[in-house]
Formats: structure tokens, sequence, C-alpha cells
């Protein structure tokens, strides 16, 4: 009968998207300060 | 050393690439230390000699006798990416019925179940006969383990070292 059970398992879940997402506007901005690109030729 | 902006996102860029590998290496640690926490902590706590007389508490995460319990201790790998989940537990027929209760054992041929250990007091043969054995009772070991690795902080520690690595 027991032979039939089921292993009994806890799931471990880690989530990074929120520190991610911070890295990510972090980056937008900087992104700002960029010079814009120059038309070739210009 | 001075950055230019560029050179700054370049370098965020690698941060970003680095950091998403990081979910599923916390869970994968995560998963491993509450797996041997269990095995040389929690189900080593109380040890008997195999076939010695033992009424366990309940509530009591199981005793240590032969040490199958414990080296049935398993994780798997973690799958996912920004969200990551990685699996402990244990693959003994009985942790099941440890850890949730609620069984009660009954022959699957004769009448009774029969065993022998050392005996107690008002029975020194130690020969036992029942129609069943009532394992309603929990002897939970892996949500308490769990539990005491959160409530003591040392799972955060332990997952925000592993973070660490892929956070320069």
């Amino acid at each position: 009968m027991a032979g039939a059970l089921p292993a009994v398992e806890q799931r471990i879940t880690v989530q990074t998207a929120g520190y991610l997402a911070a890295l990510d506007q972090v980056l937008a901005a900087i992104r700002e300060f960029l010079p814009e690109e120059s038309e070739p030729g210009s | 050393m001075a950055v230019d902006v560029a050179g700054n996102i370049a370098y965020l860029q690698g941060v970003l690439a680095l950091v998403e590998r990081a979910a599923p290496a916390v869970a994968d640690k995560a998963a491993q230390y509450i797996a041997e926490r269990i095995a040389l902590d929690t189900l080593t706590r109380q040890r008997l000699s195999p076939g010695m007389y033992h009424r366990a508490r309940p509530g009591a995460p199981p005793a240590m006798m032969s040490g199958k319990l414990a080296d049935a201790m398993f994780t798997e790998p973690a799958s996912g990416g920004l969200r990551a989940s990685a699996l402990v537990g244990n693959s003994d027929k009985r942790a099941r019925v440890f850890e949730l209760g609620g069984c009660i054992l009954k022959p699957t041929s004769g009448s009774h179940l029969g065993w022998k250990d050392t005996g107690r007091k008002d029975n020194p043969s130690g020969i036992w006969r029942h129609r069943q054995v009532d394992m309603d009772d929990e002897h939970p070991f892996i949500e308490p383990t769990t539990d005491e690795a959160i409530d003591e902080g040392e799972l955060q520690r332990i997952m925000i070292e592993e973070f660490r690595k892929y956070d320069p």
C-alpha cells in the first residue's frame, strides 16, 4: 500500500524579475544621455 | 578609470545577462540546503538502534534508525528563467505518511500485523500483533525544516550569498 504513495515534495520558487526591472530602468535612464545618432553623410 | 555612456550601457547589459541566470541557481541552492538540513539535522535529532521500542511523540520528526529516510532526500534542478522553481523531496515509501499523517496500516495478507522489538514494561517480550496500526499523527520533517530555516533567516542568507555571484 505504502509503496504506491508518491514522493513528498516541496517546491522552492525564486523570482528575480523585480531586480531585472530595476536594472532595465537604470539602462533606460542612461540611454537618454546618449547623443542622438547623426545622419550618415551629414 | 573613466567610463563613457556607451561603456556604461555595455556594462549594465552584461549585468543583466548575468542576473538572468540567478533565479535557477538560487532556487537550486535553497533546495540543496533544505535537503541537507533535513538529512543531517532534522532526521538525526533522535537516534535509535534498529529494533528498539519507540513510541513517537505526535508532531515530532521521525527518529533515525537505519538512516534510509535521510538517504532518500532528493532535489530536482530548477526550471524556469526569471521565475525559477526547484524541488526538494523524499522518495522513501514512508515519507508521505510521516509528513502528512492520516494513514491506517492494515495487513495485506493474514489478519494481523506483527513485529518484534525490545519491548516495554507491559510487554517485555517485544512481540507485537495488531489488526491495524493507526498512523494518523503527523511526523513532518520537510515543511517544519523549511519553516525553521526561514524563521532563523538562514535560508535567506544562503540565497543572498548565492545571488551575489550573479550581482557584480
